[in-house]
Order: structure tokens, then C-alpha cells, then sequence
């Protein structure tokens, strides 16, 4: 019992850190029409980020907190204006997608320059195990579900009842109109931009201690990939609930293979779209969430 | 609009000034290209009337390397490039080779097999490399044996899958043990230095992990170890989530851990192993005493013993001397794989002298030959595998450092 209890608490806090990644892939993917292979490596610099000003400058929390949020918030801007809008009038309609990847090795190179690419070591924000009898939790897990949980009910409530996000969504389902409704769109998107890329540096922080600051962090995108396509590719609640499920299955999959838990993951996510392509909450059109 | 005009006006005549001069300097190229390939055809048709190689004729001896210079090996492939190095500057201050110098040929090797392939094929694509040193990583080893083989030319592993000799490829060369003995090593040390009597094993899926777990296993097993299937736990290379693993061992009877993985997961293992508060005796591969795993992980590795084929302290002879010139040079304390680098080179450079040629055919004949080298890491000797090592070592980490506990020969 203490085994499935622990797997559990460790599925869900690795849910909640795919479905940051996820639910800013969504966002990007509503706003612009982008799916962003570096999102990962954006997840991976925040975690050099928050090293760097915590273990170098050694900056205490409650200051470290708002100056990575604002470096995030201005990378991604930076990467907006880099990687999307010089070609988002392109003939060639994949060049936005394409020049995501090349991004993801630019930052990858770039955190390499200036931290190197030894794996680094931080502590957990609040060290220690929780122990209720023989069960011991770690305390970074709970962390990781709670701050997880409220970064995306805060992104969550922009979105659905604030007017800021409103306008962000009628920039993103018809920019045209927007434009002429007077909503600034390049304003909207990077602010879409700043905002995923936020949450995503968040992400970084939180999972930093638990997988050390390392240049393969990158490919935890994988999974929030598999996440966004099980819930249904293009909705923010479906790839939440997505990436918990690939998550639980991962975790879980490990009581009868640790070898082939990949093979369960996508196993599963082969057989979502054979039988519900559009995927769990998806409709049957992207076009319908637009 | 006129002044507009007019500068885009001037801004084509320099673009075609520009060009003219371009095809000036790709004319003049061309032709300079066209007159040292002449030279050079020249130098090989008469090397080949005296009877010499075209490699001797060569001003240096010219040898190839494939390391990571780009992605997360970077620094694995940094301590290559260091240990090669500090090598060729050591050779060629005491002459050389053949009375020539030796000259390095870097190639990046990535982080996947196929940089690591493209790397090698760049190196085998020209006509002036006597032998190329390959990647760290045994799977890349692997993907380039093919290539090599082709092209007929010396290449020394830097991996250690016993899969490498399985691919009988006579022109591949390992100079460290090959994981079908530190299997055995591995196994002894399990038994008698930490008295383990059940052993969970967690290993990762590619070539070296899967090798060095199978002959774990069936050497625990010749002692008498039955390792139980449920207690063995495979992991991608690429994984980084080990708690669900861990936390199984945790609440399983095991009496120890064993763990096979490269230097990514191994630092991960060791903190996560931490972190759910396993209390067990562990060891591992090399990757477990490596400078990056203590770096990494810092006190944290300490108590994990590890078989390894290097540990820069207490060391005597040879391996002194390199780790005390390496520190010297770099400011830094050394790593299995710039010790591994360091010997190629010096087993190379025996065997181009050996030979007396720097003609590849002939160095891969002189590598047959070698008998009790002594190099820093350890004494090399041929044998029918191809794998030269005739040692490793048993070490545990203590405050940070990776110590010596015993020196095992196997022969």
C-alpha cells in the first residue's frame, strides 16, 4: 500500500510539472497556430535561471521569485520576436515550427556557455520527508503538486474571467477582427508569449531539485507532448487531465516494467487515437476551438 | 525616394564588387587546391615507386578524434580532448613519432549516434588520418564499426561493451576492460568486500548497461547469488524519474544495490536514491566514481563504491605521473575518460613506431604486437578480443574524492 500511496504522490507531481509544459504548448498553439519543440529547454533554462540566482548571487526567495519571473516574462517576449514573428508570414507555413527547433538548440548551447554541462545539484525548497508511519513523502513532490496547481488555476482564471484574457482569446480565434475591434494582436501574443514562458521557467524551478539543473531536462516535453494529444490537441483542461494520465500510467507502469514503461505511455496514446483521435476532451475539429 | 534610390543603387554595385572579388578568391582557391592536390598526387606516385605508404610522405602524422564538443556530453568530450592533449604535447616534445609530429584532427560527436556517426565518416572521408579515436559512448562505438571497417583503418573505442568485440571488426581496438570482466569484478566486490546476498540491479537499456548487468548477473550467479527478475529494473538512457524504481527497492527485502548506467543517470540515481532515504550498500560503474557524478552530486556519492578504471588518487608509476601533469596543465583533477584518451594515444604512438610507418594497415599489424605496455591507467597486453586493459579498480567515494580500495588484475 505505502509503494502504490508513494507512486501515486510521485505520478501526480510529475503530472502537474507535463501539464505546465503542456498547458503553455496549448496556449502557444491557440494564440499563434505553433506547436514549440523548445518549450522543454525554455523549462530547462529556467531551471539554470533560478540556479544561477540562487546558488551564485544567492539571492533570497522572496526577491529571487519576482526577478526570475520577470526574466521569464522577457525571454519569452525575446523568443517571440526571434522565432516567431519574423516568419510568421512565411510561404512555407512549417518555418515557425521548424525555427522552434533550432531554438531549442540555441538555448540548450547558450545554458551550456554559461553554466557548463555538468549537472548540477540545488536543494528543495523545503527539504525533509513528510512520514506518516512507514510511508515517507517528500516534501518538494507536495510542493511541486500545490504551486503547480495554483499556477494553473491562476492561468486558468486570466484566461476564462478576467477581460486582460478575453481579449488575449479574441486575438488568438480571429486576429484580423480583433485588430479591427482595435485589440493591439502583437501585444496579445507576446504577452501569450511571456506568460508560457513564465509558467513553463516556474516549472524549471520546481523540478530542479528533485531531477538536478542539467541539460537534458529538455526532454521532459516528450511526455506533455503525449499529454496534448491524449486530452485532445488544442484544449487547455484536456492536456492538464492528459498529462496527468501519461504521468499516472508512467508511474504506475513501473509495478510491471521499468524497461518498457515508455512502451505502456505510448502504447496507450496509439491507441487513444486510433480509437478517439480527437482525443479525450477534444472535439472533433481543431477548428471548433478556435 | 531619389536618395533611397540611389542607395540601394550603391548598395548593389558593392554586392557585386563584392562578388567580383568573391570569384577572385574561389578562382585563386581553386587553383591553389588544384596545385597541392597535384603535389600531392605527386608525393603519393613517388612514395608508391619507393615502395613507402603515402601517409609516410605526409609532413605529420595525423590522427583522428570523435568527442563531444556540443550538447550535454560536452564536458565528457572535454576531458577526452584534455587527456589527447596533454598526450600529443608530451610525444612531441620528446620528438615525436618517427622523427615527425603528431597532429590532432577533431571531429564533435554530439549527443546522439548519428552526430557521432556523421563525426567519423568525416574523419574517414579524408586521405591524411593514420587512426581515429573513437566516442565514449559503446551504442555510437557501435554505429561507426561498419564505417570503420570499410575504410580499413585503426580505430581505438573509447566505450567498453563487451558488444564491441562481439563484433569482431579487426580494426577496432578497446583499451579499457570490457564489461564482461568488470561483470566478474563487479560481482567479486558485491560478495566479498560489501557482503551483499541479494541485490536489487538497475541498469539502463542500451548497450553498456544491458552488458555489464548480464554479466553481473551471471557472475553472481557462478558465486552462488541468485539475482530474483523482479529485483532487476531496466531504465532509458534518457530517463530522469527514478523514484518510482527506488521507492520499489526501498520496499523490497534486497540487501544492496548494484547500478549500470552511464554519467547522466548516475548522478541522478544518487540524489534520488537520497532523497527516498535508501540506506542499502551501493555500487556501480564507472560513472558512480566519475569527476561529474562527485561534482554533481557532491557529498552525496559519497560511501558508493564503484569498478572503474581510474581514480585519480593513489595512484603509483605512470598513472601518478598523468595525474599530476593533468592537474598541472588544467588546473583540474582528471577523469576516466581523459586517462582512457591519454593511453590511446601512447598505445598508438607504440604502435606507429612499432610499425615504422604511419600507414594505417601497418599500425593496426603493430597494435597485434603489444605486450606489457605500461600506461597510466593500466598494463596493456593483446589479446584475441582486441581489448588491451589487463586491470581495474575497486574505489569508494570518501568526502567528495574517489578513493583506491583494491587494484584487481584479470589475465
Amino acid at each position: 500500500m505505502n509503494v502504490f500511496i508513494q507512486l501515486t504522490v510521485t505520478g501526480l507531481a510529475m503530472g502537474m510539472v507535463y501539464a505546465l509544459v503542456a498547458m503553455g504548448l496549448v496556449l502557444l498553439i491557440r494564440a499563434v497556430g505553433v506547436m514549440n519543440f523548445a518549450q522543454g529547454d525554455l523549462l530547462m533554462m529556467g531551471a539554470f535561471i533560478t540556479y544561477g540566482l540562487t546558488n551564485q548571487i544567492e539571492m533570497p526567495i522572496f526577491l529571487m521569485v519576482p526577478v526570475s519571473m520577470l526574466l521569464f516574462g522577457l525571454i519569452g517576449v525575446i523568443f517571440m520576436y526571434c522565432v516567431y514573428w519574423p516568419l510568421r508570414k512565411a510561404s512555407y507555413p512549417a518555418a515557425t515550427i521548424i525555427a522552434t527547433m533550432g531554438a531549442s538548440i540555441v538555448i540548450k548551447e547558450i545554458c551550456s556557455l554559461i553554466w557548463g554541462s555538468v549537472p548540477m545539484v540545488t536543494t528543495s525548497i523545503v527539504p525533509g520527508v513528510l512520514r506518516i508511519g512507514s510511508l515517507t513523502l517528500q516534501y518538494q513532490y507536495l510542493i511541486i503538486i500545490a504551486v503547480g496547481a495554483l499556477l494553473i488555476y491562476l492561468v486558468q482564471t486570466l484566461f476564462d474571467k478576467l477581460y486582460a484574457g478575453r481579449v488575449m482569446q479574441a486575438a488568438a480565434q480571429d486576429g484580423y477582427a480583433a485588430n479591427l475591434m482595435g485589440i493591439p494582436v502583437q501585444l496579445t501574443i507576446a504577452v501569450t508569449y511571456a506568460i508560457v514562458t513564465l509558467v513553463v521557467g516556474l516549472g524549471g524551478y520546481l523540478v530542479a531539485p528533485v531531477f538536478s539543473v542539467s541539460l537534458t531536462l529538455g526532454t521532459l516535453q516528450l511526455r506533455a507532448f503525449a499529454g496534448v494529444v491524449l486530452g485532445g490537441f488544442g484544449d487547455i483542461k484536456g492536456a492538464i487531465i492528459g498529462s496527468f494520465i501519461v504521468a499516472l500510467i508512467e508511474t504506475y507502469g513501473t509495478l510491471f516494467t521499468t524497461t518498457y514503461k515508455d512502451v505502456i505511455v505510448f502504447g496507450v496514446l496509439i491507441l487513444i487515437l486510433i480509437f478517439r483521435p480527437q482525443g479525450i476532451l477534444g472535439k472533433s475539429k481543431i477548428a471548433d476551438k478556435a | 525616394m531619389k536618395r533611397f534610390t540611389a542607395l540601394i543603387l550603391a548598395a548593389a554595385l558593392l554586392a557585386s564588387g563584392c562578388s567580383v572579388q568573391k570569384v577572385e578568391e574561389t578562382t585563386a582557391a581553386a587553383t591553389e587546391a588544384v596545385t597541392t592536390a597535384a603535389a600531392a598526387e605527386e608525393t603519393e606516385g613517388a612514395a608508391e615507386e619507393t615502395g613507402e605508404s603515402a601517409y609516410d610522405a605526409l609532413e605529420t602524422v595525423n590522427i583522428g578524434l570523435v568527442a563531444s564538443q556540443s550538447g550535454s556530453n560536452k564536458t565528457i568530450g572535454q576531458f577526452v580532448i584534455n587527456g589527447v592533449e596533454l598526450a600529443i604535447e608530451e610525444i612531441n616534445a620528446n620528438g615525436g613519432v618517427l622523427g615527425k609530429q603528431l597532429s590532432l584532427v577533431i571531429e564533435d560527436e554530439g549527443e546522439n549516434s548519428q552526430s557521432a556517426v556523421n563525426a567519423t565518416q568525416k574523419l574517414l572521408a579524408r586521405d591524411d588520418i593514420s587512426a581515429i579515436m573513437g566516442p565514449t559512448t559503446s551504442s555510437y562505438c557501435l554505429a561507426v564499426s561498419p564505417f570503420v571497417l570499410e575504410h580499413e583503418i585503426p580505430f581505438m573505442a573509447g566505450g567498453s561493451s563487451a558488444n564491441i568485440p562481439l563484433e569482431q571488426n579487426p580494426y577496432v581496438w578497446q583499451n579499457r576492460m570490457t564489461d564482461d570482466q568488470s561483470g566478474l569484478i563487479m560481482a567479486r566486490a558485491c560478495v566479498d568486500v560489501l557482503g551483499i546476498k541479494n541485490p536489487a540491479i538497475i541498469y539502463s537499456t542500451e548497450s553498456f548497461g544491458t552488458g555489464l548487468k548480464d554479466q553481473t548477473v551471471a557472475a553472481l550467479s557462478e558465486m552462488g547469488v541468485e539475482v530474483d527478475e523482479n529485483n532487476i529494473y531496466g531504465f532509458n538512457a534518457d530517463e530522469r524519474q527514478f523514484q518510482p524504481i527506488l521507492t520499489q527497492i526501498l520496499n523490497s527485502d534486497v540487501d544492496g544495490l548494484i547500478a549500470a548506467c552511464h554519467t547522466n543517470p548516475a548522478s541522478l540515481i544518487v540524489v534520488q536514491a537520497n532523497d527516498v532515504g535508501l540506506e542499502l550498500p551501493c555500487i556501480g560503474s564507472n560513472a558512480f566514481s566519475s569527476i561529474v557524478c562527485r561534482e554533481a552530486a557532491k557529498e552525496l556519492a559519497d560511501g558508493w563504491y564503484s569498478i572503474t578504471d581510474w581514480t585519480e588518487n593513489g595512484q603509483e608509476g605512470r598513472g601518478k605521473e598523468f595525474a599530476e601533469a593533468y592537474r598541472a596543465k588544467y588546473g583540474e583533477e582528471s577523469d576516466l575518460v581523459s586517462v582512457s584518451a591519454y593511453d590511446q594515444v601512447y598505445i598508438l604512438a607504440n604502435a606507429i613506431e612499432t610499425a615504422g610507418s604511419a600507414d594505417p594497415q601497418k599500425i593496426n599489424d603493430a597494435l597485434g604486437q603489444i605486450s606489457d605496455f605500461d600506461g597510466a591507467m593500466s598494463v596493456y597486453t593483446y589479446h584475441d578480443t582486441h581489448c588491451l586493459a589487463t586491470s581495474q579498480l575497486l574505489t569508494v567515494n570518501e568526502d567528495t574524492l574517489s578513493v583506491l580500495v583494491e587494484k584487481i588484475s584479470i589475465d
